[in-house]
C-alpha cells in the first residue's frame, strides 16, 4: 500500500538566497529592500582539489559567465526580497553584502539492471551535485545565511555511458534555465521560497551524521564499492539533512564544514573561490553560531527478505513469485540549544539538549521474480527518506507517524507517549523555535 | 461536487460507528435485511461498472505507455468485460483491486530499478494519468448515486445501516485501490529528478524480520 517516500530528492533546496537574486533591475529602484550584489558562481574548498574531487562540474565553473548571464535574466523573473545588484554595477549602491552559487561536490552513481519489460541488461545513471546559496558580507568575509541544495537527475541508458556522456548531461543540467520542469528550474523556484536576510537569530545547522560501530560493520559489508565507506554514508547523509532541513523548515542554515585535517571534525572556517567578486584567489570566511543543531545518529541497519505469490492478475511471464526486499534502520535524533567554542581553530559545539528521541524506519522494495541487489545504497535512501518524513513530522506533530516509527529500544512508558512527544515538539518546533507546519504552507499556496 | 461526496463519506462513517454501538441489535436483525441487502449491491455495483472499466482503461493504456504491452492487452480485454457486464458485482471489485495493486506494484518495481521513462513514455504515462483522473470522479460520482440509489429501498432503518456500512467498504475498497495507483504514476513522474525511489510499506511478514529497531 502506500508509498510515497519520495521524496527525496531534488532536495533542491535553495532557497532564500536566491529570492534575492531576482531582484534585478525591476526591483533596483525600491528603497525598501536591502542591495546585494550578485557573485555568481563559485566554488567550495580549494580549486585544486574541487577539480579532482569533481571533474564535471569544474568545467561548469569554469564557463560561469555563461552562469551567470543566464541566472541573472532568470532571477529578474522571480519576485525578490532584495535589489540585486550587477557584479559590474559601478553606481556605489553597494553595502558589502553578496549573494554567490558555491558548488561543493558531485556524485555520479551507474547502477544495470535487467529491465522487466524485455530482460535487456541497462543502465541508470543518478547525477547529484551540490549547490550552497550563499550570502555574505565582502568586507568583512563573513558567512550571514547559507541555503544548501542537492539537485539529482536520473537518465536510462542501454549502454554504460562513457566520461564524455556524464559530463555532457552535467553540462545540459545548467542549460536548462529555459526549461521551467528542469531540475535547475525547479531548484531556482525552490530558492525563492525561502526568505532570506541576514539576522542571524535563530539560525539552525546540523551536526555530522554519527554511525554507530554495528552501522558502520553494516556498511562495509553490504556495500558494492570500495568508495561506499562509512564515512561517505555520513558525509552524504549530512549534506541531504542540511538541504533537507533547509526546505523542510523554510530557512538558512548554518553549513557544516568539515576541516582540511580529514578527521570529520567540523571546521570554524569557511573556504571558497568567488572569482566574480572576491578575485582569483580562495577566500576564508568565518560562520556564525547556530541557535540550534539537528543531531542524528544512525544506530542499527538491517534488511530482510520475504516472498509472496503473486496475484491473478500479475504478469506471470516474468516469475512465480514478488520478491519483497525489507530495509529498516534505528536512528537517535536530538535538537540542541547550541553552546559553540573554537579550540584549535576547530569548532566544538556543546549546549541543552531539548529533544531527543529513538526512532525506527522501515520500506521495502518489491520486484517480480528472485532479486539481489545491493543495500548500501538502499540504505542511503531509506536514511533520507527518513530525515525528509522526521522534519515534516517535526512541523505537523503527526501522532500516527510518531507511534508507527516508535523504535522497540524505547520501553519506557511515557517515552513512548505520542501525544506527549507531539505535545512537546508543537512546543519547541511551533513555539519556541517558530517553525511553520509543512501543511499551512501547502494550504498557502 | 466535492462537497456532496464529502458529505456523503461522513455519514457512511457515522452509519458504521452506529454499527459498531448497535452491534448484538443487528445480529439479530440479519436475517430479515439478506435480501435487501443483495438488491442494494446489484444496484450499487451496476452504477459502479463504467468507472471500473474506465479506470481499467486507463491502467491498460498507462501500461501501454511503459512498455508492457501484453499487461496493456489484458487489461484493454478487461475493460471490455466491465463495460460489458461480463465481469461485475463483488468478483469484479475483488479483480479491479487486482488489477490495480498489480499496476501499482510494476510501477513501483519500474522506479525501484531507477527505469527512467523516455519523452515518449512521459508523454502517454501523463495522458493514462489524466485518464485515472477522470475516471476517479466518475467512481466518487458513482459511488455517490449508486449508494442513493441503494437506500432507496423499502428496509428498515437497521437494514439501511447495515446496507450502507457494506457499500462504503466496497467504496473503499474501489476508490483506494485506484488512489493507490494515481500515487504510484505521481511518484514515477517524478523519477528523472530523483524524488521517487520505489519504497512500499513493509508486509507483515517484513516486520517480523525487523522487530529488533
Amino acid at each position: 500500500m502506500g508509498i510515497r517516500i519520495q521524496r527525496i530528492i531534488v532536495l533542491i533546496q535553495s532557497s532564500a538566497l536566491v529570492s534575492i537574486l531576482a531582484a534585478g533591475t525591476a526591483f533596483a529602484q525600491d528603497a525598501t529592500k536591502y542591495d546585494v550584489r550578485y557573485c555568481g558562481l563559485g566554488l567550495q574548498g580549494s580549486a585544486v582539489d574541487f577539480a579532482k574531487s569533481s571533474p564535471n562540474l569544474i568545467k561548469i565553473y569554469r564557463s560561469q559567465a555563461k552562469f551567470y548571464n543566464e541566472s541573472y535574466q532568470s532571477y529578474k523573473k522571480m519576485d525578490w526580497n532584495i535589489n540585486l545588484i550587477s557584479k559590474d554595477d559601478t553606481a556605489g549602491k553597494d553595502n558589502n553584502l553578496g549573494l554567490v552559487h558555491v558548488l561543493t561536490s558531485e556524485n555520479t552513481d551507474t547502477q544495470s539492471y535487467i529491465d522487466p519489460r524485455d530482460n535487456l541488461k541497462r543502465y541508470n545513471v543518478s547525477y547529484s551535485f551540490g549547490i550552497n546559496t550563499i550570502l555574505f558580507d565582502i568586507s568583512a568575509l563573513q558567512v550571514k545565511a547559507v541555503i544548501p541544495s542537492i539537485i539529482n537527475y536520473n537518465e536510462s541508458y542501454a549502454k554504460d555511458p562513457t566520461a564524455a556522456e556524464i559530463s555532457a548531461v552535467y553540462a545540459k543540467i545548467f542549460n536548462g534555465f529555459s526549461d521551467p520542469q528542469s531540475a535547475l528550474s525547479r531548484w531556482v523556484g525552490s530558492v525563492s521560497e525561502i526568505p532570506i536576510n541576514n539576522d542571524v537569530r535563530g539560525s539552525l545547522a546540523v551536526a555530522p551524521v554519527v554511525l554507530s560501530e554495528a552501522v558502520k560493520a553494516e556498511l562495509l559489508t553490504t556495500r558494492a564499492t570500495p568508495q561506499q565507506s562509512p564515512e561517505a554514508f555520513a558525509r552524504n547523509l549530512t549534506a541531504k539533512y542540511e538541504a533537507l532541513l533547509a526546505k523542510t523548515f523554510k530557512k538558512p542554515i548554518v553549513p557544516v564544514v568539515f576541516g582540511a585535517s580529514g578527521d570529520g571534525k567540523p571546521s570554524s572556517q569557511y573556504i571558497a573561490n568567488i572569482p566574480d567578486c572576491l578575485g582569483a584567489n580562495q577566500v576564508s570566511m568565518s560562520l556564525p553560531d547556530p541557535s540550534y543543531e539537528l543531531r542524528l545518529t544512525v544506530d542499527l541497519l538491517s534488511s530482510g527478505k520475504v516472498q509472496h505469490e503473486l496475484s491473478e492478475m500479475a504478469d506471470k511471464s516474468r516469475g512465480t513469485v514478488q520478491t519483497e526486499l525489507d530495509y529498516g534502520g534505528r536512528y537517535i535524533t536530538k535538537i540542541v540549544a547550541v553552546e559553540s567554542q573554537v579550540v584549535d581553530d576547530q569548532l566544538v559545539r556543546g549546549g541543552k539538549v531539548l529533544d531527543e528521541r529513538t526512532f525506527k524506519y522501515a520500506r521495502s522494495l518489491r520486484f517480480t521474480g528472485d532479486r539481489e541487489i545491493n543495500s548500501y545504497g538502499q540504505y542511503e535512501k531509506l536514511s533520507s527518506s527518513f530525515l525528509q518524513e522526521l522534519l515534516k513530522n517535526y512541523t505537523t506533530q503527526d501522532k500516527k507517524w510518531i507511534k508507527s516509527q516508535m523504535s522497540a529500544a524505547v520501553t519506557d512508558k511515557k517515552a513512548r507517549d505520542n501525544g506527549t512527544i507531539a505535545k512537546s515538539w508543537k512546543k519547541l518546533i511551533s513555539e519556541t523555535m517558530q517553525i511553520k507546519s509543512v501543511n499551512d504552507k501547502e494550504k498557502a499556496k | 461536487m466535492i462537497m456532496p461526496i464529502n458529505n456523503l463519506w461522513k455519514r457512511l462513517r457515522i452509519l458504521a460507528l452506529s454499527l459498531l454501538i448497535a452491534g448484538p441489535a443487528l445480529a439479530y436483525a440479519a436475517p430479515a435485511r439478506a435480501g435487501g441487502q443483495e438488491t442494494a449491491l446489484i444496484i450499487f455495483y451496476g452504477a459502479l461498472k463504467v468507472s471500473q472499466s474506465q479506470a481499467i482503461k486507463a491502467a491498460a493504456n498507462y501500461y501501454d505507455a511503459v512498455g508492457f504491452g501484453a499487461q496493456a492487452q489484458k487489461y484493454n480485454r478487461l475493460a471490455d468485460d466491465f463495460s460489458s457486464g461480463t465481469l461485475g458485482g463483488a468478483d469484479g471489485v475483488k479483480t479491479f483491486t487486482q488489477a490495480s495493486a498489480a499496476l501499482q506494484s510494476d510501477i513501483y518495481e519500474l522506479q525501484a530499478y531507477g527505469a527512467v521513462p523516455n519523452a515518449r513514455q512521459k508523454e502517454l504515462a501523463e495522458k493514462a494519468d489524466g485518464q485515472f483522473a477522470v475516471a476517479k470522479v466518475a467512481m466518487l460520482a458513482a459511488v455517490v448515486s449508486g449508494t442513493v440509489a441503494a437506500l432507496n429501498c423499502d428496509c428498515s432503518t437497521l437494514e439501511k445501516i447495515v446496507i450502507g456500512v457494506v457499500l462504503a467498504a466496497q467504496a473503499s475498497t474501489v476508490t483506494e485501490s485506484l488512489t493507490q495507483v494515481m500515487e504510484a504514476a505521481k511518484a514515477y513522474r517524478t523519477l528523472e529528478l530523483g524524488d521517487s525511489n520505489g519504497f512500499q510499506l513493509v508486509s507483515k511478514e517484513g516486520e517480523v524480520l525487523l522487530a529488533s529497531l
